[in-house]
């Protein structure tokens, strides 16, 4: 016999079918999001940090989010980033164990008129280049490092903001020569010959010696390379060479073929750059660059970047105290590595760099307001706009304007801050900052101003390094006494 | 088959092009065409941009590669270093010489920022894409002053007597400005100023032109200073000789121009950076050397329209040689709309700069239309359109 099922069972039968039809779709869909989430994860967590979102875990123990916050205040307002509660500065890099001391009453300020960030980049030579801040725009190589997109979007950037673009590693690139105003070639070790007219239409030659993250190890790569720059190297695998290139020769090739322009050399921070620079000075080097250990770069090998060379600050100052106490003064010290915004630019000079070069937080800056067009549905990392190690239709989003607008934002807001910091200290120019005007606020700090202070440099190191020789002989001297009492100990027990 | 280059690709280089692809047959000639961009910017239209519409910098971007490709030449996107005509090779920064029969130059001229002392693209300008852009996003903030300014022209003075780069494009942004201002109520609290070394507003137009600007430019309250030589510029002011200081809280710069460095690394200039041509704009030595558009020195004023028709006369003259035949020489004149603001237009057609009668001036809505139609065809037809002038 047939059952009958009257409208409100029916009703009710409906409901509790869809209600367990929901929650089993529920379960499994969750099981099955949980599982595909964890294995995306894991994945990812396999894979090289460059462009995905666990790029921000390494960026976060190098940059604070304090840092993060105020470069993308800089970019979005154009104006000196500022920040309520309080000051922050509680880490521990170098830059940020030092302050400024402000003039007060004694000596009283004068006041400053017009304060000029300007400054000339190796001024012997015949065409020196003039910036309008001293601030660069790093070396980040095309096809290499970064995208043409973001290449040409910096080389807009640094003629918009009154200073000069790098090549970095990687081939030429015509809109980027065509864009900057004042172009610098990095002679790099890579595959591509740069022609004597790629050195021609350059304002600056820069021989690249390696960098902080990556030393002088050779670069390989295969994979995710541009067309433009797989056509280059015909399809096979770019290999930037290590080692140093014939200087001799280098110095001599560039000079005849541009003798106008500075020719400079970029150096690794190592611990006897003191060294590195008197073998420097047998060429006419008018521009030295030292990057420091915090220096980044898309490729560099963990076990380099984390582990060798001397912090930028260290560097800078061993080489302005090395340049001055042989009386050169020519040669124009640039620093990069680590550099987060004004107050470090400004003290960096203040110890002994004429100009820094800055490249990570540009990359933040041109790809502010840009990243959500990834999140919440992609993994990837801000880097993922303008690294150039991925598919071609990622980088066809990259908005070049806005990168524009963002990063020359940024130089205008670091700007500002560089002239309110000479301002606070009663300057009307950049090259007024010296070790004098810094203080140290961390005991740690107190030798980084004690050997940069040119007045006592000498009588401080012939100090610390006679206390070293008494403490070594005095160590000696106590193992030998323990050493022949021991002996005597035995005699006498024999 | 004759091999002909053509370098650059902006408003001489892509009506070269054209003219090639129209005039003869894919046997006669193999063309080769070396740009820095793969992308035209359309250089007209972005007075508007500058003029509060940073957004639409990028709608002017024209992808002529596939255009030229289409019509059988090869792109090659280098910078020209330098021209050999000796040995009839072109010097590429990343490949091998290009060797050539005919080279057709449509580089332009290269703006001398360096010639006043301060300046640079940092102040502001409105020649680029990016500049201005970066001009329209700066004046979303000014609240105070503004300056146009215009630099000089650096030429021997011949065949025509100019001042000024180009002070067409200058007036165009001031009366833009104006017009987005007022619409915006903000045109009371920021005056705004041209300088300029030409005697006259719009000094490559006619005399009816001018008075209407002039006239113009008075109702409108932007101040002229005229025959004005700069000195410096520093970040918010400008000085002019002698010991007067016009201060400004954003500057929009036409640059001074001093003629072109391919032309005088490769030796093919009259001495200030120009090419020198004939009636043909061939090359006054070398036969097989034609010079279009800016880079010439009979293309004045430096406007697209000369450009395109120097394009059309250079390249008629190649044919012709070719084909034992005459050709039409170029013949001058100036056929310019400016946009006013408030939906007019100026539009001038004269040739009272070379010598010649014709005035003929209209002010009015219809001409403001008529440049945004060109303008748009321009755009849709990739430089390329049916009728060409």
């Amino acid at each position: 016999m047939a059952t009958v099922i009257t409208a409100s069972e029916g009703i009710v039968l409906i409901t509790v079918l869809s209600t367990l039809v929901t929650f089993t779709v529920v379960i499994v869909g969750g099981w099955w999001g949980i599982r595909r989430l964890s294995r995306h994860l894991e994945h990812l967590a396999g894979t090289v940090p460059r462009t995905n979102l666990f790029e921000l875990f390494f960026m976060l123990k190098s940059w604070s989010w304090r840092e993060i916050l105020l470069t993308l205040q800089r970019s979005e307002t154009g104006k000196g980033a500022q920040h309520p509660m309080g000051s922050v500065v509680t880490d521990t890099p170098w830059l940020d164990q030092l302050a400024f001391d402000p003039v007060t009453l004694d000596p009283s300020p004068p006041v400053p008129k017009d304060i000029s960030l300007r400054v000339t980049i190796g001024p012997r030579a015949k065409k020196p280049l003039v910036l309008e801040l001293p601030v660069l725009v790093a070396p980040m190589g095309y096809g290499v490092g970064l995208t043409a997109a973001a290449k040409t979007a910096l080389a807009q950037v640094a003629a918009l903001a009154g200073t000069a673009t790098s090549s970095g590693e990687g081939p030429f690139l015509p809109e980027e020569r065509a864009y900057a105003h004042k172009w610098i070639l990095q002679w790099s070790q890579g595959p591509w010959n740069h022609q004597k007219e790629v050195v021609r239409l350059a304002d600056m030659v820069e021989i690249h010696l390696g960098q902080g993250a990556e030393g002088q190890i050779h670069i390989s790569r295969h994979k995710h390379l541009p067309r433009r720059l797989k056509r280059m190297v015909q399809g096979k695998s770019v290999v930037i060479r290590g080692g140093t290139p014939p200087l001799p020769y280098l110095f001599t090739h560039l000079k005849r073929i541009n003798p106008d322009i500075p020719i400079g050399v970029k150096l690794i921070a190592s611990n006897h750059i003191e060294k590195d620079l008197q073998i420097l000075m047998r060429w006419p080097v008018d521009v030295i660059t030292v990057d420091g250990q915090e220096a980044a770069s898309q490729n560099s090998p963990a076990v380099i970047s984390d582990h060798f060379g001397i912090p930028t600050v260290w560097a800078v100052i061993r080489a302005r105290r090395w340049l001055k106490r042989h009386h050169i003064h020519h040669i124009t010290l640039i620093a990069s590595g680590g550099v987060k915004g004004a107050a470090d630019i400004a003290k960096l000079i203040a110890l002994g760099a004429d100009a820094v070069a800055l490249g990570s937080p540009l990359l933040l800056a041109v790809s502010h307001e840009q990243l959500s067009k990834f999140l919440p549905l992609s993994w990837h990392g801000p880097s993922r706009l303008v690294f150039a190690d991925h598919s071609s239709h990622m980088a066809a989003r990259f908005d070049v304007g806005q990168a524009v607008h963002h990063a020359v934002n940024w130089f205008t807001s670091t700007a500002d801050e560089l002239r309110t910091i000479l301002e606070a200290l009663g300057l009307d120019k950049v090259a007024a900052l010296n070790p004098g005007l810094l203080i140290a606020k961390t005991e740690n700090a107190a030798p980084l101003l004690a050997v940069s202070r040119l007045e006592v440099p000498f009588l401080v190191t012939q100090l610390a390094g006679l206390t070293d020789s008494y403490k070594e002989l005095n160590h000696c001297l106590l193992e030998q006494y323990r050493l022949l009492r021991t002996q005597k100990e035995r005699i006498s027990g024999a | 088959m004759h091999n002909v280059v053509v370098l650059g690709s902006r408003f001489g280089g892509s009506a070269t092009a054209y003219w090639l692809s129209k005039l003869f047959e894919r046997r006669e000639i193999t063309v080769t065409i070396v740009d820095q961009w793969t992308l035209m910017t359309y250089r007209p239209a972005l007075v508007r941009v500058a003029a509060g519409h940073p957004a639409q910098a990028d709608n002017w971007h024209i992808p002529m590669v596939r255009r030229y490709q289409r019509a059988g030449f090869r792109f090659i996107r280098d910078t020209a270093y330098q021209i050999d005509p000796r040995a009839q090779k072109i010097h590429l920064a990343t490949h091998p010489p290009l060797p050539y029969d005919t080279v057709f130059v449509a580089t332009g001229a290269d703006p001398a920022w360096e010639a006043i002392d301060g300046l640079g693209p940092h102040h502001g300008g409105v020649c680029e894409d990016y500049l201005a852009r970066q001009t329209a996003y700066a004046l979303s903030k000014t609240a105070g002053p503004i300056v146009v300014g215009v630099g000089p022209l650096y030429y021997s003075g011949s065949p025509v007597r100019l001042r000024a780069s180009l002070d067409v494009p200058a007036l165009e942004v001031a009366f833009l400005l104006d017009a987005w201002l007022s619409k915006h109520r903000r045109r009371q609290d920021i005056p705004i100023t041209v300088i300029t070394p030409a005697c006259v507003p719009g000094e490559s137009l006619g005399p009816k032109s001018q008075a209407i600007l002039t006239r113009e430019l008075e109702r409108r309250q932007i101040q002229l200073i005229a025959e004005s030589k700069v000195e410096q510029v520093g970040d918010s002011h400008i000085t002019l000789y002698p010991q007067r200081v016009i201060k400004a809280d954003q500057m929009i710069w036409i640059p001074p121009y001093h003629g072109s460095q391919l032309a005088r690394r490769s030796g093919l200039d009259d001495g200030w950076g120009w090419i020198p041509t004939d009636k043909y704009c061939r090359h006054e030595k070398w036969s097989n050397v034609y010079a279009v558009g800016d880079i010439n020195r009979s293309a004045l004023p430096k406007l697209g329209h000369i450009a395109m028709l120097q394009a059309k006369v250079a390249v008629h003259a190649l044919w012709a040689a070719m084909h034992h035949k005459s050709a039409q020489p170029f013949t001058p004149f100036v056929l310019h709309v400016i946009w006013t603001g408030h939906g007019r237009g100026l539009f001038t057609l004269s040739d009272i700069l070379y010598g010649g009668k014709r005035d003929w001036v209209y002010f009015g809505a219809p001409a403001s239309l008529a440049k945004t139609a060109f303008n748009a065809s321009y755009r849709f037809f990739s430089g390329w359109m049916p009728i060409m002038p």
